[in-house]
């Protein structure tokens, strides 16, 4: 959730911070935000990189893939869906030898581990390898993905969603339950997604706003 | 031979869990890195349909993930793994 919060609040300063670096500077950074938020936060467990930073780190690793001209991530693009299964399956191993040891698989399931960093790169790779075509309104729909995804993640709100699934598959009736969680599945969807589009009709105009002042630019320098 | 098949039953379906947890776990940060390679404002406007496939999997995956196995299949696992080992 707070991930959410931090788009809103600092991706416009980040993107404008982020196009003044060189390449070089940017493949620094962006290797030490991913070392910082694994020794730190996944090794040391300290908390306060599970936040801020980690947001900052896997921002900055988008980026990077963007506008990196490195011929090893054309190479890693190559092989991403082989990697991605190679990383599943290696965490699936660990997780199983984690549970048996300790009795949980948080502590490896957390996204400070840099291997479910990795594991996100490549899966972002492989979906950004397929030719699809460009539907309006799949893409309209979409657009609010992260805000349902986060609405539904979020503790506050986990145990509603949590109680609802939980009732629709305590039916007896498999049938009915397919049905009720498809139909359960839609209008949260639609719902959150609504919600979103509400804050986005508040939020851009605020933003536009700003950009044309300048002030992120400002921000921006004053960051460097 | 009954709890037998009924343990691999639990085990299968245990390591069918964990490696849908190892495929979901990384759906948040990928939302973050789709935010910073399109440069993204905030709701996730413009961009490559084929991303939004893959927020759309994560997000059916997720339901999946955290309401229907999390709390007992892991508790099944680990008290089964233990008997094995021993």
């Amino acid at each position: 959730m707070s991930a959410y919060l931090y788009l809103y609040c600092f991706s416009a300063v980040m993107n404008t911070w982020l196009k003044s670096r060189t390449q070089k500077q940017l493949t620094v950074f962006t290797i030490i935000m991913v070392l910082a938020v694994g020794i730190m936060s996944f090794l040391l467990r300290v908390e306060t990189f599970n936040t801020f930073i980690l947001f900052l780190a896997l921002y900055s690793v988008g980026y990077y893939l963007k506008h990196t001209v490195d011929k090893y991530i054309q190479k890693i693009k190559d092989y991403s869906l082989s990697l991605f299964v190679t990383m599943v399956l290696f965490l699936s191993v660990w997780g199983i030898l984690t549970i048996h040891q300790i009795g949980t698989e948080s502590t490896i399931y957390c996204y400070t581990n840099p291997l479910v960093i990795l594991q996100a790169v490549f899966l972002f790779l492989v979906f950004d390898k397929m030719k699809i075509k460009s539907s309006n309104m799949i893409n309209h729909i979409a657009a609010s993905s992260f805000m349902v995804y986060m609405m539904s993640e979020n503790i506050h709100t986990r145990k509603y969603f949590v109680s609802i699934v939980r009732s629709i598959f305590s039916i007896d009736s498999e049938y009915l339950t397919i049905v009720t969680y498809v139909v359960f599945f839609f209008v949260a969807y639609l719902a959150l997604t609504a919600i979103d589009k509400v804050l986005s009709k508040i939020y851009i105009p605020c933003i536009n706003w700003i950009n044309n002042t300048g002030m992120m630019k400002k921000l921006s320098i004053l960051f460097s | 031979m009954g709890d037998n098949v009924a343990s691999l039953d639990y085990s299968l379906k245990s390591i069918v869990f964990i490696i849908a947890t190892s495929v979901v776990v990384c759906a948040a940060p990928v939302f973050v890195i789709i935010s910073g390679y399109f440069g993204i404002k905030p709701t996730l406007m413009g961009g490559e349909i084929q991303c939004y496939m893959l927020v759309l999997l994560c997000f059916v995956l997720s339901f999946f993930y955290d309401y229907r196995w999390r709390d007992s299949f892991v508790k099944r696992f680990y008290k089964l793994s233990d008997i094995y080992i021993c």
